[in-house]
């Protein structure tokens, strides 16, 4: 039961994820990522 | 002992490559090893169960009294990006931000077993190397540069960082760079095995760089040393086996098999992508200082132990200074992240100065097996005096002493030593030891109050992380026609005085010795000079061909009476070869390493 909703929910996620990735092409980006974010629990 | 308040325990490379570990207690450095040296696989990625046990057993500590654990990467978002097959976007990353690290439970399960007290921390992975560098480093602020295979799915990293308040400035936010470039181009050659890049490295100077135009084919890039391949190749070893049609297109040289003799097509191959290689970091560099305006520079990652670029980057004088940590790359990742973390609780304003002791982080190699006492040779005096006579008169020694060194290379404490003077050494000991010939020559050990006598570079290399070149008063005149010799005939014409430890373009990747870094060593190369007049040996890891560098004196024996080395040195102690296998035996024994090499 769960696994084809993992499935979806996987294949939603890659469809979303290929609209939202950077365009061809290299060259350095601004950072978005904070230096601090350790994620401690 | 009061209790300490803060025991960091830094664990990086697992469920990857170089599984390694690393204890901070109090601020303090006080352990740190790779899993490999205790597994015995080279490279290994298990869980670094026995690296920790080391680390805790140093410290006189046990599991209980761990407070924090910090790994060298955030597993969630890279996993994110793996399922999704995309480079890092606005949504994966927001999502590894919000979706709980527990996520990753399979990957941190062996931690929390083992820990079920601790604190759990993820540092981004190229921040890792960051620190771990500039926490070692003289600097108190400075860019840096983290050029890496993949640091979750990012491949550099940039910025500035002032006495540890990191500022990321810049991202290559996609796996398919410039070190996997390298690598793609590494496996073409034949080198398909992991960490194989520093073979490329080593024959580049033997070829002309006359391909770089065509390999430029394969990527976009820029003026600021953005680089990305056209083509969506990752780091899964059958995704890059796939890939390796692509260099034989772009280029016109067919893939090398494993075995196959090497071409001078192969050899001018690798100079290209180390030509190519080299100028995309001077580019990143001169980006950085530009926008930065920074006087220092910490280059770190795995790209970074690419030393000729290192040596080049620092000769160009980009920036007026430049560090190059000897942990750069993976093997210290721990470390990074437990000094990353432990830089959290320093008041603003204070950098956390972290002490390596010339990186000699793990233990002591223990007592020499009682099966190599009859082969004990006595002596008077000191060993340093002893030893560096043998090593005068042609002995080759393996060298167990002290702790051992943390990294991917033999820094003197379990390392082998010889005469670089001694006509055909770089043959002799690549023979008595891995049973075959080598391109590659040797590295130098160096005083370095001497090294501006023989190269153009007095700068330090503590840890072998740059290339100098031969001063050309030492070095010997070559005919007019000689770039146009065979690769043989060039490797094997009389260049200098020091030939074993000299490339054919008079380069060499030296470590420069200081005594207050490392003091054995050091008095060992001063006690040759003394006899000799040379400040210089040669510095090469005690291991095999694919075996990992020996960790104990047991292994340093059973190593040992595997080669053709004429002594071995266990803690104060010399031994001699008793020469007790034949060669078949030898060679059999080599074998079970060589799947791995
Ligand atoms: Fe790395």
């Amino acid at each position: 039961m769960a696994r084809p909703i993992l499935q979806i929910g996987l294949r939603l996620l890659t469809a979303i994820s290929r609209f939202l990735a950077p365009a061809p092409g290299g060259g350095w980006r601004r950072s978005s990522r904070n230096p601090r974010d350790l994620l401690g629990r | 002992m009061p209790r300490a308040r803060s025991v960091i325990l830094g664990l990086g490379g697992y469920l990857a490559h170089d599984a390694n570990a690393a204890l901070l207690v109090d601020g303090h450095l006080v352990a740190a090893s790779q899993e490999e040296r205790f597994t015995r696989i080279k490279h290994d990625g298990c869980y670094p169960r026995l690296a920790i046990a080391d680390c805790l057993a140093q410290a006189g500590l046990a599991p209980a009294d761990v407070t924090d654990v910090a790994f060298a990467e955030k597993p969630v978002q890279s996993a994110l990006f793996n399922l999704t097959g995309q480079p890092g976007n606005a949504l994966t990353r927001a999502l590894g931000r919000f979706l709980p690290e527990r996520v990753a439970g399979l990957y941190t399960t062996p931690a929390r077993t083992q820990f079920p007290a601790a604190r759990f921390h993820h540092a981004w992975h190229h921040l890792s190397h960051v620190a771990g560098a500039f926490h070692t480093s003289p600097f108190t602020r400075a860019a840096f540069l983290c050029v890496d295979g993949k640091g979750e799915d990012y491949s550099a990293s940039a910025g500035v960082i002032d006495h540890g308040e990191i500022k990321l400035l810049w991202e290559q936010p996609w796996e398919n760079g410039l070190g996997l470039l390298y690598t793609l181009v590494t496996a073409h050659l034949g080198f398909a095995s992991f960490g194989s890049e520093y073979k490329v490295m080593g024959l580049a100077p033997y070829g002309r760089p006359v391909h770089v135009e065509s390999l430029l084919k394969l990527v976009h890039t820029d003026a600021r040393g953005g680089l990305r391949l056209r083509e969506p190749v990752r780091f899964r070893h059958t995704v890059m086996t796939a890939a390796v049609p692509l260099v034989t297109a772009a280029t016109g040289i067919p893939a090398r098999g494993k075995n196959d003799p090497l071409t001078d097509a192969h050899v001018d191959l690798a100079a290209s992508i180390q030509k190519l290689f080299e100028d995309e970091v001077i580019k990143m560099a001169r980006f950085l200082r530009a926008d930065t305006g920074e006087a220092n520079l910490i280059f770190c990652g795995g790209c970074a132990q690419n030393c000729v670029a290192a040596g080049r980057l620092r000769a160009l004088g980009i920036f007026e200074t430049l560090f190059n940590s000897p942990v750069g790359g993976d093997m210290g990742s721990g470390l990074g992240a437990a000094i990353l973390l432990a830089r959290d609780r320093v008041a603003p304003g204070e950098k956390l100065r972290i002490a390596a002791d010339g990186f000699y982080l793990g233990s002591e190699p223990g007592p020499a097996p009682t099966a190599a006492a009859p082969w004990n040779v006595p002596y008077t005096g000191s060993l340093h005096d002893f030893v560096a006579a043998e090593i005068a008169s042609g002995k080759t020694v393996g060298w167990v002493r002290g702790r051992m060194e943390l990294g991917a290379r033999a820094l003197g404490a379990r390392s082998i030593f010889a005469d670089p003077r001694a006509p055909g050494m770089q043959s002799r000991l690549n023979l008595a030891v891995k049973f075959r010939e080598s391109f590659r020559p040797f590295a130098p050990a160096v005083l370095a109050e001497d090294v501006g006598a023989w190269f153009d570079s007095a700068a330090e290399s503590d840890y072998m992380n740059y290339t100098a070149n031969l001063l050309p008063a030492r070095r010997a005149a070559l005919p007019e026609n000689f770039s146009a010799f065979k690769l043989r005939d060039r490797l094997d014409f009389p260049r200098s005085e020091i030939q074993s430890v000299i490339h054919v373009d008079f380069s060499a990747r030296l470590q420069t010795l200081r005594s207050e870094v490392h003091p054995d060593f050091h008095s060992l190369v001063a006690a040759f000079k003394k006899i000799t007049g040379l400040p210089i040996l040669i510095n090469t890891s005690f291991n095999v061909s694919g075996q990992p560098i020996v960790r104990t004196a047991a292994e340093g024996w059973d190593c040992f009476l595997n080669t053709d080395l004429d002594l071995l040195v266990l803690n104060d102690e010399v031994f001699r070869n008793p020469a007790l296998k034949t060669r078949d035996e030898k060679l059999t024994w080599l074998a079970q390493f060589s799947k791995s090499a």
